[in-house]
């Protein structure tokens, strides 16, 4: 592998007790203990890591909306204090025991995927409703509304 | 932390409650699939009480993640989350509208006897009793 000499390493051992000072380009500075700064770079990979598996989530779930279109009025991803809810409002308020089943097996394939190992989702399908009950389901907050399931 | 037998007596009490409610099943058919539901709850943590890596769902998020990620537990999931989400309509949407005004729209009572007792938690129950059944 080609070396880039350029390259100046420095080694952050979280077995080390010793403290880092950060110096801002606006020329502030601040101390924290070295393993506080190396969680901090894990939680920004991790933050990046989740957006991946965020798009790829949400692509997932638009392919399933699409095989279920004639009985999926509207699909939503919200986010929940313990993680994500994929919830789907249905045409009918008649139990629909094929899609209910579908909605499992997507569900268990999501949680059993290794890479999509950071995302903590549910999944419930409400029989028709109406808006409000609707939305005493959803985050004020975040919530992620697919517009193609009409 | 409850024990296994302390979850199996209460699923035994919740299936005592829906024997009672079974008997008028068309006055109480929306108070069975609740009841139910509580039901399987109890089956599912006498098996966590009973798994070294788990031993209690401290939600209903953690059980459900447990009981999904685990594949020994998949096909418990797979009739229990029917359970839940039957439970979630009656006790979610059954009465916080006039829209909405009964569960029987959803299910009927003869659905819940067949389907929700006697399929959806007669599976968990069987595939717990798998679990739980001492090998020899």
């Amino acid at each position: 592998m080609p070396t880039n000499t350029a390259t100046r390493w420095i080694h952050l051992d979280h077995a080390d007790d010793a403290e880092v000072m950060v110096h801002l380009e606006s020329g502030d500075m601040f101390t924290l203990p070295l393993k506080a700064a190396i969680d901090a770079c894990g939680s920004v990979e991790n933050v990046q890591r989740f957006g991946k598996q965020l798009e790829i989530l949400l692509a997932r779930l638009a392919a399933w909306i699409g095989q279920h279109e004639d009985d999926v009025q509207e699909a939503y991803v919200t986010f929940r204090d313990a993680g994500l809810l994929f919830l789907v409002v249905r045409k009918t308020r008649k139990l629909n025991e094929a899609l209910e089943n579908s909605l499992t097996d997507v569900d268990i394939e999501i949680a059993q995927d290794e890479n999509l190992c950071l995302i903590k989702l549910s999944v419930l399908a409400l029989p028709q409703t109406t808006e409000e009950n609707v939305r005493s389901f959803l985050s004020s907050k975040i919530t992620f509304r697919y517009q193609h399931a009409q | 932390m409850p024990s296994k037998e302390c979850h199996l007596a209460m699923a035994r009490k919740n299936q005592q409650t829906l024997d009672y409610l079974l008997k008028e099943l068309d006055q109480h058919s929306a108070w069975v699939a609740t009841v139910a539901f509580y039901k399987a709850l109890h089956l599912v943590e006498a098996v966590f009480a009973t798994d070294p890596a788990i031993r209690h769902g401290h939600s209903h998020e953690e059980r459900e993640n447990h009981l999904k990620s685990t594949r020994k537990y998949s096909h418990i999931w797979k009739y229990y989350r029917l359970v839940w989400a039957a439970s979630v309509v009656d006790r979610y949407l059954q009465d916080r509208t006039d829209d909405y005004t009964s569960f029987s729209e959803f299910m009927t009572p003869q659905e819940v006897k067949v389907n929700l007792v006697g399929h959806w938690l007669h599976q968990v129950e069987q595939s717990v009793n798998a679990i739980l059944a001492p090998t020899s």
